[in-house]
């Protein structure tokens, strides 16, 4: 292969490299999945840990109000003994993200603080909790197949 | 996929096992090649293209590196390669530091496998790749391709001309793979309960027992990854030195680095601190090259400022072994040197594994009685007895008398093949069953 040759691809390589990030971070400003599409995904790792929650569970749990997002699910802890528990929000504008992450952040240190002396295990698993926050979804999932869910959410988007 | 996984015990290794062999030997090295793919994209769908695109960048430069040697234009010739730096090291930044798209699977690891082969093409340790499908199955062996060892380009280079898959290489991979499954499974991951156990006390000796079961949580984590990876290898004909070598008997902080991650280790030295001058200048720049190198370090693992700290601590302490108190070390004895090192890495633990600044000298505070909740109480007796057993058990495990053992006991040698083999088959079904009776735990080295 001559240098010209070389030179060409390698310059086009980059090209195709920033394009393909440009493109990434663009494609990651929105997602289109509407909030049923995703529910129906999530509920499939609803199991008996977890139970469904209410506009007042979310009210109570997380001091965030229903009525200002596209979209709330909750599947809460079915008794005081489990950890498990799986919010996805899909946000009105992108600037509600902080906020929201804020609020399952308090709630996370607040089931710490719950489980710390006695829990173990719901502690291993609530350190071991993911929060996704992508533009306009935001997922925070406390389970054992946490990572599953969160691929779930991410091929969903 | 990881390694400690039904669908990678049960599924991925024996299918590739069962093509490999199934391959006739020519071809045998693009069945790898699939295979690796396969095994990325199973991680990572979404990223595989950057990767190819990106490994298609490097592999022109290096052939137009390789060309503008051979014409003699040395200026042009360090465009192209400062550039092709300049980018790899940019597209790490960008991914690792910035968080607007998800980083994609290995990719620390990756970036240096890719510069060191533009390193070496460079440097003349070696020519550029012609044949591409061999260039990208150095970028994507499945083995390394998420979490090292990093292998440097001439080093795979050799092992993929020369390589031969023997019986005895099949049986000490395996070996090998089963002691990291080991580490991984019945040593680190009950050491991970155990830490996160004791970080929820805020006692002295809670706190001292946080700092240890991370610090044996995190060796046999990643000396378990890397044994499984370099078993794994070994079963496939590439044979690749260990990358832990007994790392908490180290004598020095120097020493403990040249046991502890020691791919990691070896790629500074060769593309960071050789190229600044290493020791061969005066005093002042040889600090200056350590202070880059360990910066550097702590970068490489993260973005925070709490890494920053640790790999400065690390060099703080390196540059003084060498400088300022080496006779003072000297003459201490050889026991107490081994305890002062395990120390000074267990208190840098803490940064590595803090969330943010405060909680880290929130912790250090605690070591040394500072806002506590008293020295010891009944919650920390508690995790104790739960845990305690595990961290005894993993402390032995780290020494040398302990690890020959293992070696008499379970590897294979001609005269107890078959006890041997029958202890292999046990500790293996052993794991199983607690892989499938706890919580998936993937690697804690995937972070970075």
């Amino acid at each position: 292969m001559g240098i010209k040759i070389t030179r060409t691809l390698r310059i086009l390589f980059v090209i195709l490299i920033v394009v393909y990030i440009g493109m990434s971070v663009k494609g990651a400003t929105v997602s289109q999945t509407s909030f049923d599409q995703m529910s129906k995904v999530i509920a499939k790792y609803q199991n008996k840990n977890t139970q469904l929650g209410n506009n007042q569970a979310i009210k109570r749990l997380y001091k965030l109000n229903p009525a200002d997002y596209e979209g709330v699910l909750l599947y809460q802890p079915s008794s005081t003994m489990n950890a498990e528990e799986i919010l996805v929000i899909k946000l009105k504008d992108k600037s509600q993200a902080n906020d929201v992450k804020n609020a399952i952040e308090a709630r996370k240190k607040s089931q710490l603080n719950t489980f710390k002396g006695y829990g173990a295990t719901q502690t291993d698993l609530l350190n071991k909790s993911i929060i996704d926050v992508q533009p306009n979804y935001i997922l925070y999932v406390v389970d054992p197949q946490a990572s599953s869910i969160d691929d779930a959410f991410k091929k969903a988007l | 996929m990881a390694f400690n996984t039904i669908t990678f015990l049960f599924f991925f290794f024996p299918i590739t096992l069962l093509l490999f062999f199934l391959t006739p030997k020519k071809y045998r090295s693009y069945t790898l090649l699939v295979v690796s793919f396969v095994f990325y994209c199973w991680g990572d769908t979404k990223n595989l293209i950057f990767i190819l695109f990106s490994a298609l960048f490097s592999y022109l430069t290096a052939l137009e590196i390789d060309i503008l040697k051979q014409e003699n234009k040395e200026k042009e010739n360090k465009i192209v390669f400062i550039t092709a730096i300049v980018v790899h090291v940019a597209l790490l930044a960008f991914f690792k530091y910035t968080g607007l798209l998800s980083m994609p699977l290995g990719i620390s690891f990756y970036t240096f496998s890719v510069l060191s082969y533009i390193f070496d093409v460079y440097y003349g340790k070696c020519h550029a790749e012609r044949n591409i499908l061999d260039y990208l199955l150095y970028v994507s062996f499945f083995p390394k391709v998420i979490s090292g060892p990093i292998i440097q380009f001439h080093d795979f280079k050799n092992q993929l001309v020369h390589r031969i898959v023997t019986r005895k290489g099949v049986v000490e991979g395996t070996q090998l793979f089963m002691l990291g499954l080991f580490k991984k499974v019945l040593l680190a991951d009950q050491l991970g309960m155990a830490y996160s156990a004791f970080h929820q006390t805020n006692t002295v000796i809670g706190s001292y027992l946080t700092v240890i079961s991370y610090g044996l949580q995190l060796y046999f984590d990643f000396s378990g990854y890397s044994d499984m990876a370099i078993g794994l290898s070994s079963i496939f004909g590439f044979h690749f030195g260990k990358n832990f070598d007994e790392p908490y008997t180290s004598h020095s902080i120097s020493e403990f680095w040249r046991r502890w991650h020691i791919s990691l280790g070896a790629w500074f030295r060769d593309y960071v601190y050789i190229p600044l001058g290493g020791n061969r200048v005066d005093t002042r720049r040889h600090i200056l090259n350590l202070i880059v190198v360990w910066l550097l370090t702590g970068i490489w693992h993260g973005n925070t400022f709490g890494f920053v700290i640790w790999g400065l601590y690390h060099g703080f302490f390196v540059i003084g072994e060498k400088y300022f108190f080496k006779h003072l070390h000297e003459k201490i004895k050889p026991g107490l040197q081994v305890f002062i090192t395990d120390v000074i890495v267990f208190i840098g633990w803490v940064f590595f594994f803090s969330p943010t600044l405060p909680d880290a000298f929130a912790l250090l505070g605690r070591l040394i009685g500072v806002h506590t909740g008293g020295f010891i109480s009944s919650q920390t007796i508690y995790y104790l007895l739960g845990n305690g057993l595990i961290v005894i058990v993993a402390i032995m495990c780290c020494m040398p008398i302990v690890q020959r053992s293992y070696q008499k006991i379970f590897m294979l040698n001609k005269k107890r093949n078959i006890v041997n083999l029958i202890l292999q088959i046990i500790l293996f079904i052993v794991c199983i069953a607690y892989m499938i009776g706890s919580t998936y735990s993937s690697f804690l080295y995937f972070a970075f």
